[in-house]
């Protein structure tokens, strides 16, 4: 995954366009972004609010870093609708998300999960999870461990007659 | 990004699937391109067979859940950060994988071990039609638990033979289902629950009870008959619904209710026994009561006895 977009979001529009209203986002670290409506509301659980008239004041997004939160508002943008022309360009855009090869960019897919999964958005959350999805698949379960930094509790007894018992899983 | 493995929309494909004679750590499977398949397990063990094929073969088990709270302990003790993610976001992950590397995900801790086989049963095949279960095992597991059918276009199931855990739960969840057949040959039938089935044009119950339950009296007999009664309580709601019971008198017992007509059928109710009277009382609650009653009343007087009728009426 590439950098991170910086907390540009606040500046995007807010002078322009008086008819579309801002809402304010402030993550759990404090940092404060100010997002238009029509691109927030791609979080359902942010829709819901607005829907209940209940997104008047700064919202609070739990359990969300400022550095999570920028790089959510930025997926956003790129989602909506008319900002990116073709299908195509979207696609390699979204590719950044597909390897996740480096611990930093582990960490990264983790954080927005955990984002995706509060603020309920759809098209984050599949992304991310096909990443993990595919950095799993093929693996073997001592090259999980160590890919995801798992530590087994199982005694070597127990594990062995597990992979006996199921042989099928473990050949190629 | 490179997948060698099928990807979810493999089971979008698929229209028809029948699972014959699956056990636990079966895959029921969708094939790319296919668009009906069938599992057919006649000779267990039958495990490696089944997933020789398994690179091809999509998901998903007949696995039993387990209860969610034997985990919560474990969970602080991990550190990991993938575990540590929630519960959804993992089955979401799991479901998103081919059957082999679900599974092997079982083996990298304690918290992990049954990670694999949670998720709604068949709801990731987008659309299938067309389900039969066909002798199928739930084993493995120790706890009441809900066994969850819901495709998301579902027409027609058939659960024939379906051998779950006692107080197993086979809970359907299908806005688009419209026929149930549901056979059955056990010592007790399942419990069921239906959901958001509100398409439902036809469900037809047909108990084959082994003749050792009941020619057994006492308790093989009575559990029987309060399986049925549990059951029928839990389906009296539906419209559309028959039950027939054969083995128990000679020209068996059928139950037949059909609101549009507002009719109720009894068949071969001369010889039924006083406890089966009970089952037929929890479907017709509520609706044909007088009929009920009449047709009760005739029975009894033809049994001679004239207390019957009055007695079981006031259970309703």
């Amino acid at each position: 995954m590439s950098t991170a977009a910086t907390a540009d979001a606040s500046s995007s529009g807010d002078t322009t366009e008086g008819s579309v209203r801002l809402l304010t986002l402030q993550s759990e670290d404090g940092e404060v972004f100010e997002v238009k409506e029509t691109i927030a509301t791609q979080s359902v659980t942010i829709k819901g609010m607005v829907d209940d008239d209940c997104a008047t004041s700064t919202i609070p997004v739990c359990n969300v870093t400022g550095r999570t939160l920028a790089m959510v508002i930025e997926w956003w943008n790129k989602h909506e609708i008319g900002a990116v022309s073709n299908e195509k360009e979207l696609k390699e855009w979204e590719s950044q998300f597909d390897t996740i090869d480096d611990k930093s960019d582990r960490d990264d897919v983790y954080d927005l999960l955990m984002a995706a999964n509060y603020l309920n958005i759809p098209t984050l959350l599949d992304c991310c999870t096909s990443a993990v999805a595919e950095a799993i698949k093929g693996k073997s379960t001592d090259e999980m461990r160590e890919f995801f930094d798992i530590k087994s509790d199982f005694d070597e007894k127990e594990e062995d007659a597990l992979r006996k018992e199921n042989q099928w899983a473990f050949e190629n | 990004m490179k997948s060698t493995y099928p990807k979810r929309v493999c089971t979008s494909n698929l229209t028809k699937l029948i699972g014959q004679h699956c056990l636990r750590g079966h895959c029921i499977a969708g094939i790319a391109d296919q668009p009906e398949y069938s599992l057919f397990n006649r000779n267990p063990p039958i495990q490696e067979r089944l997933h020789i094929r398994s690179n091809q073969i999509y998901r998903s088990t007949l696995l039993a859940s387990y209860p969610m709270d034997s985990t919560k302990q474990l969970k602080l003790m991990k550190t990991d950060r993938l575990s540590n993610l929630p519960e959804p976001i993992i089955f979401h992950i799991l479901s998103l994988m081919d059957i082999k590397s679900a599974f092997r995900t079982s083996l990298l801790s304690n918290e992990w071990k049954f990670h694999w086989t949670q998720f709604n049963f068949f709801s990731s095949f987008l659309s299938l039609e067309n389900l039969s279960l066909i002798d199928c095992f739930v084993t493995d597991c120790w706890k009441v638990f809900n066994f969850e059918i819901s495709a998301p276009r579902l027409v027609c199931l058939t659960i024939s033979n379906f051998n779950i855990y006692e107080l197993a739960r086979i809970v359907i969840s299908s806005t688009t289902l419209k026929l149930f057949n549901l056979n059955d040959n056990s010592h007790h039938p399942p419990l069921l629950r239906m959901e958001n089935c509100q398409s439902l044009v036809r469900v037809n119950i047909d108990l084959f009870p082994p003749a050792t339950t009941l020619a057994r009296t006492g308790i093989f007999k009575e559990t029987y008959i309060y399986h049925v009664f549990y059951m029928t309580t839990a389906l009296r709601y539906l419209n559309p619904l028959r039950v027939s019971c054969t083995s128990l008198s000679k020209e068996g017992f059928l139950l037949y209710k059909n609101t549009q007509a507002t009719e109720i059928k009894f068949v071969a109710l001369k010889e039924i026994e006083d406890e089966w009277l009970l089952v037929a009382l929890s479907m017709v609650h509520g609706l044909g009561l007088d009929q009920l009653a009449t047709k009760l009343h005739e029975n009894s007087k033809q049994k001679g006895s004239d207390q019957l009728a009055p007695i079981k009426l006031q259970l309703v």
